[in-house]
């Protein structure tokens, strides 16, 4: 995004709605300026339509910079020719391979991966995406409102690869991965910054705490936050099994949160 | 609704929703529950599935059914209107998978009470790592009610510091908020009582808002 100098009158009125703080008052000209290197193209300035010359206009962007804009503003599509074609397609044979049903839209269009990560748990009940004895876990690194740089996800990807994790393969960062054994990021992406980046994994329960503990040592390395997710298929007695695993290394899993309810049909097995 | 399409929002932008770590107390979150359901198609046409669904989920007082929409996430602020549209739904036997975010084990009394059980759940373990970046609790509250992180802890302190100088209404401030939220999620209501709390914490030096930024 960029604040045409020409057309800016000095107002101000934008500088509180970036959620990076990146928009600022430039003390030379008392006009707003953006802070390219920390502005990640979400794209709230634009639509708040604050700015009453129209001033803040969106600029084309060239990769690696297309990164910020595709994991930062939720309405954006996922186009950056290094995983676009892959990804699609992966999840129409995963669909295909689960009784060739396909997710649309309502006017028949087949859904792609949108968001900045998979669909997790919304629909478990009829894809069984998370099985029995399986934990769902993301660290969606940069929330909430921090923002993250992907040297900082590399951080994060590469302890839980040394801990045999294996990467969600629908998930867009996975494709930004030259190697997924080892979580290691394309070179060339590692200074972008993004809004947020969701790295998301499924465990055996047996391996959840450790791959906890790994979390919580990485996340003393970098230098901002990520949300936690933990996902678990109900059992029948309605205990909840990655609650007792999360309590016994003290954290506290929060008091609400998603719940599936089990409303979808045809069932998915589980097992 | 002509014109509007499945999964994207008035202005046609995909939209996916995130409700996951939304912060605050047993007491204050228990006017905040977000039902979601997704297209899926299996064996029968969705289309009146969706509508049924929307439906039934517009006639129990959703919060959110007040701007034009062809999709399918509704905000309740009463816990009351949630259940009895989780009844409905269930009783409707649409075979759409629906998302509720809410207290957990509210959202299980909701679903013993509709005849079903919670399938799958998602927890917040909360946020990890260099925690002093992060905004009060106050501004927490608020700002992750929209969770793609598109309402800005600065506008909050921003419209908040409007509330307490130019005497700017709380509803006029929370929709200003809800504005930036595309996937019309952040729960305007709600973050009224939280914007007041706020202003109150200001007014007696609890909390100081950040000053401007600049280079």
């Amino acid at each position: 995004m960029i604040i045409d100098n020409e057309l800016c009158t000095g107002c101000l009125e934008c500088l509180p709605y970036c959620p990076m703080g990146a928009i600022v008052r430039d003390e030379k000209t008392g006009r707003a300026a953006i802070i390219e290197d920390e502005c990640v193209e979400c794209g709230v300035c634009y639509r708040a339509r604050v700015c009453a010359p129209d001033a803040i206009c969106p600029q084309e962007l060239q990769w690696p910079r297309t990164l910020r804009m595709e994991f930062s503003d939720p309405s954006a599509p996922y186009v950056s020719p290094v995983f676009e074609h892959r990804i699609i397609s992966r999840l129409q044979a995963d669909l295909r391979e689960m009784g060739r049903r396909q997710l649309l839209d309502r006017e028949g269009e087949e859904l792609t991966i949108s968001g900045r990560g998979t669909i997790e748990m919304k629909m478990n009940d009829v894809m069984g995406r998370f099985k029995r004895g399986r934990a769902g876990v993301a660290a969606e690194v940069g929330r909430p409102g921090v923002g993250a740089r992907f040297r900082d996800v590399q951080t994060v990807t590469q302890a839980l690869a040394s801990v045999g994790v294996r990467f969600e393969p629908q998930n867009p960062l996975t494709d930004l991965m030259t190697d997924v054994q080892t979580g290691t990021l394309r070179g060339d992406i590692l200074d972008e910054k993004v809004l947020s980046c969701i790295v998301e994994f499924n465990v055996a329960l047996e391996d959840l705490a450790r791959v906890l503990g790994k979390m919580r040592e990485v996340a003393e390395q970098i230098d901002t936050v990520f949300a936690v997710d933990l996902i678990s298929v109900v059992s029948e007695d309605g205990s909840i099994p990655t609650v007792p695993i999360a309590e016994s290394l003290g954290l506290e899993p929060s008091i609400a949160g998603k719940t599936n309810v089990g409303l979808g049909r045809p069932l998915a097995s589980l097992e | 609704m002509a014109g509007l399409r499945w999964g994207r929002n008035e202005v046609g932008q995909r939209v996916v929703t995130h409700t996951n770590h939304r912060q605050g107390t047993a007491e204050n979150l228990n006017n905040d529950w977000v039902m979601l359901s997704l297209p899926y198609r299996g064996p029968s046409p969705i289309a009146e599935k969706v509508a049924k669904y929307n439906e039934i989920c517009r006639r129990h007082h959703p919060i959110n059914a007040d701007r034009p929409r062809g999709w399918y996430i509704w905000v309740f602020v009463d816990r009351a209107n949630m259940e009895a549209a989780l009844k409905e739904l269930a009783e409707a036997e649409l075979g759409l998978s629906v998302v509720v975010s809410g207290l957990f084990d509210e959202v299980a009394e909701c679903c013993r009470k509709a005849g079903t059980r919670a399938h799958t759940v998602n927890h917040s373990l909360g946020f990890w790592g260099q925690s002093e970046k992060l905004p009060p609790r106050e501004v927490l509250e608020i700002t992750t009610m929209c969770g793609h992180g598109l309402v800005a802890a600065g506008l909050v302190w921003h419209l908040a510091e409007k509330m307490r100088r130019e005497g700017l209404p709380a509803a006029a401030a929370c929709q200003e908020m809800r504005r930036m939220c595309i996937c019309d999620i952040f729960n305007h209501v709600r973050a009224e009582e939280l914007m007041g709390q706020l202003v109150e914490a200001i007014e007696e030096g609890q909390l100081a808002p950040r000053p401007r930024a600049s280079r």
